[in-house]
């Protein structure tokens, strides 16, 4: 054979391992492009279809494209549920800001070792299931409960107080479960704070407030930006927290869209719900990633696996 | 602010803490016991005698034999272990397969497949259950257990890639290479060595993924058939209904089985850390030989 | 069997005819060619980065080659996956499979292909006492020291008999004592078995004690593939007599040439050089090396000197080292044993060398 017919036929050789070992490698990956494509983008393709259909007179879908549903979100009553929502997400953000920031401050100020074990101990009660971890709330709040007996054995109220079923008791459940976030992202900044500035900025005549203001704040403030974020996110999808020890009171969305879609049987409206629902999630997210990139550029990425883990591992506790 | 002040502070936080070191403890100490309250609240009334929480009548350990005898109880149990073992060990095969294979195979839209994978864990959980539900319901499947298992393979899958994934990313391939330099076939090697080496992260992200499954209410909720209940449901519907402290038992129980999965996940993503060297840590390595 | 280039009929074991490779842009492999005899120790020597790695693990099935062959026993392997050449390696990093003992990790190419595990054990047990490991069969890798997990690695690479045997730095992560140690035991080892190494290395010293032959490399090609000797003491371009062994470049222009020496006017001064195999006509441009250690230092102008200045004297690496610039500004450093000599900085000398001590180079291989 010729030099040059050598050299092609080497390199169709050659061709033809690489594409088997393509091959091989494709198959490997089929099992997971199948499961997504069926099982992930179908179901959400379906739902926004399904968003714009409309309803049929006594049970499914009739397939007559109708944007009603979405006008029907911004009616009063509708658009009332977001706003009740988000009313309830800021405040409980406030509250987790208010608490959570001096935990995550305080935190990253203790030594090594009891950071850690700060870190383990607020980390073991949020794997316990959240609806655990409200049933016992539920026995602390309801009438008679633990709180009332504790109140009127100091003597501090006669009567029971019924805290269960409103609102602040909700807020009290949202801040619970959401606490560890703010905590965990003011922490991760908070520990990355190189003190020595603040030591010199009080060495330079600065008051503990005034250095707290100047230095410590700033510095931190990508943790707690990120905190926020942390906390809205999933704030706007727990509505079984306001289910549970809000009874009937307090309506969210996701409320809203159970009730659609399991009593009403409005799936489309349902959908509808959800995608808006979906969209003001991932421009949370969106906006997430813009506040981490930032942090990472200020901190040290060398942690950036650490939090890759703690954030997996916080991504479903709620 | 005059010099003379400041020269009479302490120049060290730890001495500057000295003076107002009581509050930082004491809030973290509040805070920290204040998250186990609930908890600690239930677990505790699991052993009440008495029938109504907030009276405590001697411990007990009557609740729980009441469970032990509940055969609705046990088929709940059956159910939601069932599931998760079946969803963790399809999510495995899936996932450990896909994370060894995707690296090699640059196929087209993989980064996409890839971040759409991990779509269940982000989306809220009410909307996907939403959405499995309609979807469901347009493909006719029978909702029970093939649904349940459908949805948690779902969100199973993340966590097990993630892990996998990130063992794969430390895991020198000089070892693979040992092996077909040695003689083996690239399935040999692969079952000899990647796999065995692998196997931890597999088995933590397993545990993660059984303790998600175990616990998971909402999404459950929405693709469940009529006589399907799994545990967190059963607790669910009793939490809007009425609660005898033989819900609390379960939630003891339920507790107990989940934190033990993350601890186990835990161990197993530490195991053969060290045989792990990252790109980083041996070019570190290098670099000070060299110098 | 194939001819070598000086016409013997010998047992050529592996031959890498025009290798060439390119990551992305950059053309790591320009053409590298090489004959290995059976039972020889060739190293591969250049700095890090030439590509002795990717000559290593293209030999090795590893890594696919864009162009040449490579061939085994006069079989061509090119195309052969990593399992089917019985070639075997020693990487840089052990690659000790962690979750097995050592016993397991050695025993694991006659694993595969089958052998009793009664045959394997006592293979196991006469490979690790050759490499002075008896009954470490049970540790586990991460148990062990550098060293002997090194030598656990050659032990793995050996004991399967192959063909030949690559080592990718194995002495590079030992410390200076051991690494000397080690160097007589490998050698000493591949003389027992009897096993074509091919080992690579950017240490010119451990090139020069254990090879048979010495393939310098650069940018991609070997600039030159000689004996220890021949690579030291007749370098073929100035690289390699910068790399092997510490030259002066001394460059000039040629007077005459014959009988296999050139005469050059260089620094103000006129020398004599062998030619290197180089055809020179008078007028030439030409550059010669000159070992360190061949400098001498004399106060009174002869016929072949040249003329310099010393700048500075140190001790350095158990010898004296003399830094001197000659009258065009070249510097030359001169080295010999002792502690001091009369020469102070400032000094004006001359420098001379005998003959047979210099050698043309090529500037290009």
């Amino acid at each position: 054979m010729t030099n040059e017919a050598l050299k092609l036929k080497k390199k169709s050789s050659r061709k033809r391992r690489e594409n088997k070992r393509r091959a091989t490698s494709a198959l490997l990956v089929l099992p997971i492009y199948l499961f997504t494509i069926a099982f992930v983008v179908g179901p959400l393709i379906y739902m926004i279809i399904l968003s714009f259909m409309t309803r049929a007179e006594v049970w499914g879908v009739e397939r007559i494209f109708t944007l009603d549903n979405y006008k029907n979100i911004f009616s009063e009553v509708y658009f009332g549920t977001f706003k009740q929502s988000l009313k309830l997400a800021f405040i409980s953000t406030l509250a987790v800001i208010v608490l959570g920031y001096p935990y995550g401050y305080y935190m990253a100020r203790t030594s090594p070792s009891w950071q850690r074990r700060l870190m383990s101990m607020q980390m073991i009660p949020f794997w316990v299931n959240s609806l655990i971890r409200l049933y016992g709330w539920i026995i602390i709040f309801r009438a008679n409960g633990l709180l009332d007996k504790l109140l009127m054995a100091i003597g501090l109220t006669k009567e029971p107080l019924k805290l269960l079923y409103t609102y602040p008791t909700v807020v009290v459940g949202m801040v619970y479960v959401l606490l560890p976030f703010m905590i965990y992202s003011v922490y991760g900044s908070a520990e990355k704070l190189d003190w020595s500035l603040v030591e010199a900025s009080r060495d330079l005549g600065a008051s503990p407030v005034k250095a707290f203001i100047t230095v410590t704040f700033p510095l931190t403030l990508p943790g707690l930006l990120t905190g926020i974020v942390l906390t809205f996110i999933p704030s706007m999808g727990l509505f079984f927290i306001a289910d549970i020890l809000g009874g009937n009171k307090v309506v969210l969305v996701g409320n809203l869209i159970q009730e659609q879609l399991m009593k009403v049987h409005n799936w489309p409206f349902a959908a509808a719900l959800s995608v808006v629902l979906m969209i003001l999630t991932s421009v949370l997210i969106y906006i997430y990633r813009r506040v981490a990139r930032v942090e990472k550029l200020m901190g040290d990425g060398a942690n950036e696996n650490k939090d890759k883990d703690k954030e997996k591992e916080m991504g479903r506790g709620v | 602010m005059n010099v003379m002040a400041t020269s009479n502070e302490e120049k060290t936080p730890k001495r500057k803490r000295s003076r107002k070191s009581t509050f930082p403890t004491f809030y973290l100490s509040l805070l920290t016991i204040l998250t186990y309250v609930p908890i600690a609240v239930v677990v505790v009334y699991s052993f009440n005698e008495s029938k109504i929480s907030s009276v405590w009548d001697g411990f007990s350990l009557r609740w729980y034999k009441e469970l032990f005898q509940d055969p609705a109880m046990f088929r709940a149990l059956f159910i939601s272990i069932l599931l998760g073992v079946s969803s963790c060990l399809i999510a495995a095969v899936i996932a450990t397969l896909a994370a060894i294979g995707f690296p090699k195979a640059k196929l087209p839209g993989s980064k996409l497949i890839e971040y759409l994978s991990s779509a269940p864990i982000i989306i809220p959980e009410i909307v996907l259950g939403m959405v499995f539900l309609v979807y469901f319901s347009l493909l006719k499947l029978p909702f029970g257990m093939t649904t349940l298992i459908i949805a948690h393979t779902s969100f199973c899958i993340p966590y097990i890639y993630m892990e996998v994934k990130a063992r794969l990313i430390g895991l020198d391939e000089s070892y693979y290479e040992a092996a077909r330099d040695l003689g083996a076939s690239s399935i040999r090697a692969f079952f000899d060595i990647t796999l065995p080496l692998i196997m931890p992260a597999v088995i933590s992200g397993m545990f993660l993924s059984f303790a998600m499954s175990f616990d998971d209410v909402i999404i459950s909720v929405f693709v469940t058939g009529v006589n399907t209940d799994t545990l967190p449901i059963k607790v669910y519907t009793q939490l809007k209904t009425s609660t005898t402290p033989k819900i609390n038992a379960l939630c003891t129980l339920m507790l107990t089985v989940t934190v033990f999965c993350y601890v186990m996940s835990y161990v197993f993503s530490r195991i053969g850390k060290r045989n792990i060297k990252t790109q980083k840590e041996r070019e570190h390595e290098e670099a000070i030989r060299k110098a | 069997m194939r001819r070598t280039r000086d016409g013997n009929l010998e047992d050529i074991i592996l031959s890498l005819r025009n290798l060439k490779k390119s990551f992305g842009d950059t053309q790591v492999l320009r053409g590298i060619n090489l004959d290995v005899k059976k039972g020889e120790f060739v190293t591969l020597l250049g700095p890090s980065g030439c590509g002795k790695t990717t000559v290593l693990r293209i030999i090795a099935g590893l890594l696919d080659a864009d162009e040449g062959q490579v061939i085994l026993e006069g079989k061509d392997v090119t195309e052969a996956p990593p399992e089917k050449r019985n070639v075997n390696t020693v990487f840089q990093s052990y690659a000790l499979f962690p979750h097995m003992n050592v016993g397991a990790n050695v025993g694991y190419a006659l694993r595969i292909r089958g052998e009793k595990k009664a045959k394997i054990k006592e293979e196991v047990a006469r490979v690790l006492s050759l490499v002075q490991l008896e009954g470490y069969e049970r540790r586990m890798p991460h148990e062990l020291s550098g060293g002997q997990r090194q030598r656990v690695a050659i032990a793995r690479a050996v004991i399967a008999e192959p063909k030949v045997l690559l080592l990718d730095e194995p002495l590079g992560a030992l410390d200076l004592q051991l690494r000397r140690q080690m160097q007589i035991e490998l050698k000493k080892l591949q003389r027992t078995l009897g096993i074509t190494f091919i080992y690579i290395t950017h240490d010119q010293e451990e090139a020069l004690n254990m090879s048979n032959r010495i393939a310098v490399m650069r940018g991609g090609v070997f600039e030159q593939i000689g004996t220890p000797a021949e690579v030291y003491d007749t370098p073929r371009t100035s690289y390699v007599a910068r790399f092997v062994g510490e030259a002066n470049i001394i460059c000039g222009k040629v007077v005459s040439a014959s009988d296999g020496f050139v005469t050059l006017s260089a620094a103000g001064g006129v020398v004599t050089a062998r030619d290197g195999g180089i055809d020179f006509s008078a007028g030439d441009d030409v550059t010669i090396s000159v070992r360190r250690e061949n400098i001498q230092i004399i106060d009174e102008p002869q016929d072949a000197v040249l003329r310099a200045t010393v700048k500075e004297k140190s001790f350095v690496g158990g010898l004296l080292r003399i830094n001197l610039e000659l009258d065009d500004g070249v510097e030359i450093i001169a080295t010999r044993c002792g502690i001091d000599s009369p020469h102070v900085p400032g000094d004006v000398v001359y420098v001379k060398f005998s003959p047979e001590h210099a050698v043309a180079v090529r500037e290009q291989p």
